[in-house]
């Protein structure tokens, strides 16, 4: 029975990540209620008591949570096969000899329909009762119907009389047992008709009985409190949907509601708390494992939603293992939110360094004016990985809108940041960017700096200041006179005044080979060298 | 009824250890989050909350936090606004809003062990809410300390009294019935709809019902109490059993009839839902059909269920040739329907000779009203009632009289009844008045007006 349990907690699991029509849940399945079958020929009667983190026979364990000792509220305790089965009321399950298969397939199916909760679908202890299993009873707990609130509930019920809403028929009242006679020629025929208009009603899908629900409503009462209650009823259908996987009724969920309240009026505020509140995990985590279709169905879906459907983006993001799914999340966030990225801005403080980094390439790749307040604030982050990517997503961004960002990435300390941000500043040469690496350079902090930086700063200062940068370059090149020694940025300034190769820093390079120092001598002679080569 | 007023009073010394105590209380809980009940850490915080708590007890006997208005009161007295620990207070009622509990009782029993044991389940608040708390703790035999139930007592109190309407025989029937009493009471009590309806765990409370229909139980008993100005929570229940009974007849599934059980559970509950806000700008009160579809569409979430809800909320009033709401009602409409004619009109007047008897009501439903419906809802009502409806008084052949309580199954003609009046026209007591089913070789002569019904039942439909 253990092994049994065991397995059967992996099918909930194997079913929630790939759905319950995989190749490998069927078989799992399918080898399951066989056992299932034999277990119960060979030991029943038994009854297995259920608790939220274990299954008992006998006072003995035959299943224990994987996660029975995670603290109760998270989600993972959530999805333990004890947890579904408590989580639904059920307290026991007996079993009786004669079990057979396609009982079996019931309590199977019941469970993989009701785990994940979705609250759309019916729950265990009602699937199994509407399947009349005969050999397997239930002994279960009841929650009350409401949803008790002891703020408000503490009073005793009002009586309050129920209304004659029906108008007495003025006509004569006929006697029963005539009424019945008279009825007697037609009662099976009615009865048939009856039958078969019921089927026809109850067989059609539910999303095609709603929508026409919705769109006569709509036609019929037109008042704007009946659309509000409509929409929010309708938030309900596409939260469920999402937590399902269930990504083309979500989307026809999300058309109705678009049809109901097409400016997101009375729904935008509930629709953005219902994308928070779904359970990400495990939307991610069967998002991991499903087809490439069913993945672009949820971007298209989330792209069709807009601003609403962030906190789900960004939990896929955060979440997924698939480096596909990332990106699929990346691309439907610059979809989503090309018009207005503001509400991109608030993931920043997100405590996961590669949410963050994701959100901002996401900013990058919508790029324009609007997304530089938010890289500015990427490009203070603690993590070197965000600034950086916050440099590289400035690239698509107008130069002069960049610019003091990229300014503010002088001070790093990061030495690829500040190549990054250099060479960023120098594909468009300006003063005031030339002005303030020159600032960089003749200030203090310069000569502690490592040598790549005073290297890379020096080669962009050239870049960017072209002739005005000779004094600059040329102080440096002879600084320490009479005592100057070897030293990269000596070097560094030699080449960039060769990579200039204007008259005037010949002139510097020249005068430099007749300097006291030895140092200074040779960067200048194999500056000359280098600019004989150009 | 209306609330019982919170008494006034003078901020005092106790109220200062009121307000300690729940900090404590705020303070335990918190510490719980990281410590297990057993830690030493705890276990000092227990002890020091027993030290504060014990002058308390030994004062007063009993200490009881509550919060019936939102407000914490200690021992029914509402603890002061003004104080610094209020914020503590407020807390402390958050913390019995999670658990949906009302509130926590201390008595004189009270120990450590008690303490501890009790906060392994009030620590745990997602899993123990409500009365299971309540119930876990009682079992685990915790004394001196108790998580308070929102339930009113009128609501266990009038379950039994449902239970007692049905015969003695019925059995398992009679829990199911006393239990949707309960349900039903809670559901209908108050703004409890508004803060939103699990469809789900009242499906479940129905299902025993639909059981006991589909077994041939006389439930259907239960409709021989449908009174003039019965409240809205029996009217409900009357009218999903008379719906459960007449889809029975019609062979409907245990799915479906549970799916009929409850948009008749909730077909009226747009009777005067919203009024007061329209009140305000002086329009017309919507139809409480058109309320009732749009109070569903708030309180539930969006399945077949709540759509069906939503329907029979929108079109039990509407015959089944109208085009009302943009098309023909569903036929679970007319279900539902047909059954809310039959109990709203074996229900109507106040004054007696407004009244109907069930089998007036009946005649209408049947006669006069019968285009309101398919044909065979007609049929199916008449199956499922029988042709002498629950609580009728009836003329038998030996011109006894008796009450009918529910058909004998596949015979509309037949019931089973309770004797009231002898062949020799005496009055049984009571106790004498035993149900069974209408003997061998009786029949029922006529079904009585209201007005030739004994004095005593004519007193209890009024």
């Amino acid at each position: 029975m253990a092994a049994w349990c065991d397995d059967t907690a992996r099918l909930v699991h194997l079913s929630r990540r790939r759905g319950s029509d995989d190749f490998d849940v069927r078989a799992l399945r399918g080898r399951l209620l066989a056992d299932l079958v034999v277990i119960v020929q060979d030991h029943a009667p038994f009854a297995l008591e259920v608790t939220p983190r274990s299954i008992v026979l006998d006072d003995e364990p035959v299943f224990e949570a994987e996660n029975s000792n995670a603290p109760v509220g998270e989600r993972a305790l959530e999805r333990e096969l004890s947890w579904v089965l408590h989580r639904d009321g059920v307290r026991a399950l007996r079993f009786e000899r004669g079990l057979d298969e396609r009982e079996a397939g019931h309590l199977l199916d019941a469970l993989l329909s009701a785990a994940p909760a979705s609250a759309t679908h019916e729950d265990t202890v009602t699937l199994l009762w509407e399947a009349g299993l005969e050999h397997v009873s239930l002994r279960t707990e009841e929650q009350s119907p409401v949803r008790t609130n002891p703020l408000h509930q503490q009073q005793a019920e009002i009586a309050v009389p129920h209304a004659d809403d029906w108008l007495l028929p003025s006509d004569a009242p006929s006697d029963v047992r005539r009424a019945w006679a008279e009825m007697s020629g037609t009662r099976a025929a009615a009865v048939a008709d009856f039958r078969g208009e019921w089927t026809r009603e109850r067989q059609q899908p539910f999303a095609d009985a709603i929508e026409a629900f919705a769109a006569r409503m709509h036609d019929t009462d037109p008042r704007p409190e009946t659309a509000e209650a409509l929409a929010a009823a309708a938030v309900t259908w596409v939260a469920t949907s999402m937590q399902r996987s269930d990504w083309l009724e979500a989307g026809r969920a999300h058309q109705m509601l678009r049809r109901i309240d097409p400016d997101g009026q009375h729904s935008t505020e509930s629709l953005t708390h219902a994308f928070g509140s779904v359970d990400g995990a495990a939307i991610t985590e069967r998002l991991d494992e499903a087809s490439t279709t069913e993945q672009a169905r949820l971007f298209a879906f989330s792209v069709h939603v807009g601003a609403p459907a962030l906190p789900l983006l960004i939990n896929i993001l955060g979440l997924s293992g698939k480096a596909r799914v990332r990106a699929g999340a990346t691309t439907a966030l610059a979809y989503a939110f090309a018009d207005d990225p503001a509400p991109l801005g608030r993931w920043l403080a997100d405590s996961r360094w590669h949410v963050v980094r994701n959100v901002v390439f996401v900013l990058g790749q919508i790029g324009g004016i609007d997304v530089i307040p938010h890289l500015a604030v990427a490009a203070r982050h603690i993590d070197a990985r965000v600034r950086r990517a916050a440099i590289h997503a400035l690239g698509q961004v107008p130069l002069f809108q960049r610019r003091a960002v990229l300014l503010q990435q002088l001070d790093q300390s990061d030495s690829r940041l500040l190549a990054a941000a250099l060479t960023m500043l120098a594909r468009e040469p300006d003063p005031k960017v030339s002005d303030a690496i020159l600032a960089h350079l003749q200030a203090a902090e310069f000569e502690s700096r490592p040598e790549e930086q005073k290297i890379a700063l020096l080669t962009a200062y050239a870049d960017v200041a072209e002739e005005r940068a000779i004094p600059a370059l040329d102080e440096v090149l002879n600084r320490g006179g009479w005592f100057a020694r070897r030293a990269p940025e000596r070097t560094a300034a030699a080449r960039a005044l060769a990579r200039l190769g204007t008259p005037v820093a010949k002139l510097v390079l020249e005068a430099g080979l007749r300097h006291r120092s030895e140092a200074v001598r040779e960067a200048c002679d194999e500056a000359l060298a280098q600019w004989g080569r150009a | 009824m209306s609330r019982k007023p919170l008494r006034p009073r003078e901020h005092d010394a106790s109220d200062e250890s009121g307000l300690q105590l729940a900090s404590r209380l705020v303070a335990l809980v918190r510490s719980g989050r990281a410590y297990s009940v057993k830690h030493i850490a705890f276990t000092q915080q227990l002890e020091n909350f027993l030290v504060l708590l014990r002058p308390s007890l030994m004062e007063r006997q009993v200490v009881r936090f509550e919060a019936p208005e939102g407000d914490l009161c200690l021992n029914g007295e509402r603890l002061p606004l003004r104080s610094p620990l209020h914020r503590q207070a407020e807390l402390l009622v958050a913390e019995f809003d999670a658990r949906t509990i009302a509130g926590l009782e201390f008595t004189t029993d009270v120990s450590l062990t008690a303490l501890q044991a009790f906060f392994e389940y009030f620590l745990v608040s997602e899993r123990w809410k409500g009365d299971d708390l309540i119930q876990a703790s009682q079992s685990a035999g915790i004394l001196g300390v108790r998580a308070l139930s929102v339930v009113p007592v009128a609501a266990s109190a009038g379950a039994s009294a449902a239970a007692d309407e049905l015969p003695e025989t019925l059995g398992a029937s009679r829990e199911a019935w006393a239990a949707l009493y309960a349900g039903t009471q809670q559901l209908f009590s108050g703004d409890a709809l508004d803060q939103g309806i699990e469809l789900r765990h009242l499906k479940r409370l129905l299902q025993p019902v639909v059981d006991a229909v589909l077994a041939g139980d006389r439930i259907t008993a239960a409709l021989a109490h449908v009174a003039p100005g019965e409240p809205r929570s029996a009217h409900a229940m009357h009218v999903m059993l008379a719906a459960v009974t007449t889809g029975a007849a019609l062979g409907l599934s245990r799915r479906d009839l549970a799916d009929v059980a409850i948009a008749a559970l909730l077909h009226d509950s747009g009777h005067d839902w919203g009024a007061n806000a329209l009140d305000q700008d002086d329009s017309q009160p919507a139809p409480h059909t058109l309320e009732g579809m749009r109070r569903m569409a708030w309180v539930t979430t969006l399945n077949r269920n709540s759509l069906d809800a939503m329907r029979a909320a929108l079109e039990h009033h509407d015959p089944c040739t109208s085009m009302r709401h943009g098309a023909q009602p569903a036929l679970l409409s007319q279900l539902v329907g047909i059954a809310d004619a039959y109990v709203t009109l074996a229900s109507r007047g106040g004054k007696c000779d407004e009244r109907l008897s069930p089998a007036s009501a009946l005649a209408r439903v049947i006669g006069p009203l019968r285009s309101h419906w398919h044909p065979a809802l007609v049929v199916a009502l008449v199956q499922a009632l029988g042709l002498h409806p629950p609580g009728q008084v009836v003329e038998l052949d030996d011109s006894s009289l008796a009450r009918t309580l529910a058909p004998v199954s596949d015979n509309p003609e037949r019931s089973w009844i309770q004797l009231l009046v002898d062949d020799r026209g005496r009055t049984l007591p009571r106790a004498a008045r035993v149900a069974g089913p209408l003997p061998e070789g009786r029949r029922i002569t006529r079904a009585l007006p209201i007005g030739e019904w004994p004095a005593e039942l004519r007193r209890h439909v009024a």
